[in-house]
């Protein structure tokens, strides 16, 4: 399940006086299993890059190539046939996901995914029953209104709505912004425990502590262009001023050890609990 | 999308922009009368039609008003030019007088189509003059000017303050409402959802996976923003100042002398028509009849 994304070009609004250009000859691979996070400043494309990816948008120029979908640009738009079945291959979350929810109850509402790509009721129900459990929400809430739930949870079940289509991409956009701490943890380790079921996952972000500790590679996107590739540790050891990156205080702190004297391996140190981990030995030694 | 772009305000500074909203509300008031007064002569009323939609189109021009996309309205229209078309052909009136063909017993006239494509004139004419309106007008000023206008309405107690913000908060929302709802059509789009495609009861199905998150939110939305304006002591009873103050300049004294001049034109040469005689512009300047 690879992604190739080669020389996109997008514009917004072409031909009207709102024209602007959104996505400037933009190119990147995301191999299969990966854990990768999209990160850049608001307006500089991420949201229009991942809607290309479902094939939400087409592109001026530019080709997309997800295992066997190809998604041709505007002039060969013709030749996009098979857009609605690469949306059950590749899944978008989009940002506040929780103002999707239309259903009665929230396993109908999970389950309208599945019928869409016409799985049988029964079914639906089972894999909506299934999802929601995935996401840590207790089978008690199942014949809730969406409209009673809080917050976070709704944003659960949104989540839960798009894991039910059971894509083998899974694209978030922000999906931590406005939860509590807990709320974010809970969904973070969702989602590594869907990477390690062998799922691609693509994080938009602005929380670059997210970067450090979940993914394993990062694409910085700055004023339509895609201005670094790599893995988190070099994007913050390379301290690129241009890209206007704000350095999870965790990595400084680490260095600054590093600095001051203490052999600590800094390529491995992705949350509290490993440069905890590294300090001891460090001591014990 | 782009229907919907139709007449909306666009961001450009000309001449008409610039012209105060109240000016260009009275002066489409005045010019939608001078565009629909009834002439007694043919030849008379066409002239003057012509003259109209000549000036409709310089004015579209000054405002970059794209003039195709009037044209392209005729399209949807369709239905309606076709419907008065029946109607004018197969409904004869008594002052029709120049026949075409006869089918079974049906005499069908030219005049019907004269008539006809003359409505159909008349009203591209009003929409052109409407689309320049609103392309030109912010909507905020748009209903300070109609606020304006209804100021004296306050004696006997109507709300118009309170119905012009109404009016200004529901025209703010309309693009914040189109963004929501191609956000919401894109989620479910993601969630497989076909709105173009499929039977009569999945679309219609579809459209509720649209409307109900669209109700829902935009019901939140107006809590919020009532809250919001308690919050920072909103009342409607009290007497506000304005941020945008509208304001007449020497554009408007143009603007209206040129509006106001074409609209007297009309009015004097309609008055004189139905009083005295029945006006034949061809005949006054030419001292030829033509013989219909």
């Amino acid at each position: 399940m690879s992604i190739k994304v080669s020389n996109l070009f997008y514009t917004y609004a072409k031909k009207t006086p709102n024209e602007h250009l959104a996505l400037n000859d933009v190119s990147l691979e995301i191999k299969q299993g990966d854990f990768v996070s999209i990160v850049g400043h608001t307006g500089s494309g991420k949201s229009t890059l991942v809607q290309h990816l479902n094939g939400l948008l087409v592109a001026d120029s530019g080709l997309i190539e997800i295992d066997d979908f190809t998604v041709y640009p505007y002039k060969q738009r013709r030749k996009n046939k098979k857009l609605h079945s690469l949306r059950k291959h590749v899944g978008v979350v989009f940002q506040f996901p929780e103002y999707q929810l239309f259903e009665e109850t929230i396993v109908k509402d999970v389950a309208f995914g599945p019928k869409n790509f016409k799985i049988k009721e029964k079914e639906a129900t089972e894999i909506a029953k299934k999802a929601l459990l995935s996401v840590g929400i207790p089978e008690t809430y199942f014949e809730r209104s969406p409209f009673e739930l809080s917050g976070g949870e709704r944003r659960r079940v949104a989540i839960a709505g798009i894991f039910a289509l059971e894509p083998d991409i899974v694209i978030l956009d922000e999906p931590t912004a406005g939860l509590d701490p807990k709320g974010q943890e809970e969904i973070m380790n969702l989602l590594v425990k869907m990477n390690q079921e062998g799922k691609t996952i693509i994080l938009v972000t602005h929380d670059m502590d997210l970067v450090l500790r979940y993914t394993n590679h990062v694409f910085v996107l700055k004023d339509k262009e895609l201005v670094f590739s790599g893995t988190p540790i070099e994007l913050f050891s390379h301290n690129r001023e241009d890209l206007s990156i704000e350095i999870p205080p965790l990595f400084t702190f680490a260095r600054k050890l590093k600095n001051r004297g203490l052999d600590i391996n800094i390529s491995d140190i992705r949350n509290v609990d490993d440069l905890f981990e590294q300090i001891q030995k460090e001591k014990k030694r | 999308m782009n229907s919907l772009t139709f007449g909306r305000y666009t961001t450009f500074n000309t001449f008409i922009h610039k012209v105060d909203a109240r000016n260009k509300i009275l002066l489409l008031i005045l010019l939608l009368v001078a565009i629909f007064l009834k002439f007694s002569v043919w030849s008379t009323a066409l002239i003057l039609s012509g003259v109209l939609f000549i000036s409709l189109i310089i004015l579209m021009l000054i405002s970059k008003v794209s003039f195709l996309q009037l044209l392209k309205s005729l399209l949807g229209m369709w239905f309606l030019i076709l419907f008065l078309l029946a109607i004018y052909i197969f409904v004869p009136n008594s002052s029709y007088h120049m026949l075409w063909v006869t089918w079974w017993k049906i005499n069908i006239y030219y005049d019907a189509f004269f008539q006809c494509g003359y409505i159909i004139l008349r009203l591209l004419m009003m929409l052109g003059l409407t689309m320049v309106l609103t392309a030109t007008t912010k909507p905020m000023d748009l209903t300070h000017g109609f606020e304006w206008y209804m100021t004296p309405l306050k004696v006997i107690r109507f709300p118009v303050h309170e119905i012009a913000m109404t009016i200004s908060i529901a025209l703010r929302f309309i693009p914040t409402l189109l963004e929501e709802t191609e956000r919401i059509m894109k989620a479910q789009a993601s969630r497989g959802v076909d709105y173009s495609r499929g039977r009569f009861f999945k679309k219609v199905r579809a459209l509720f996976s649209l409307i109900i998150p669209l109700l829902i939110s935009s019901f939140q939305r107006s809590e919020e923003l009532a809250d919001a304006m308690e919050a920072r002591g909103y009342n409607p009873k009290e007497k506000r100042t304005s941020y945008s103050k509208l304001s007449f300049t020497w554009r408007d004294i143009i603007a209206f002398l040129i509006g106001g001049g074409i609209f007297a034109g009309v009015l004097v040469l309609f008055i004189y028509d139905k009083n005295t005689a029945n006006i034949d512009l061809i005949n006054m300047f030419f001292g030829v009849s033509i013989g219909w």
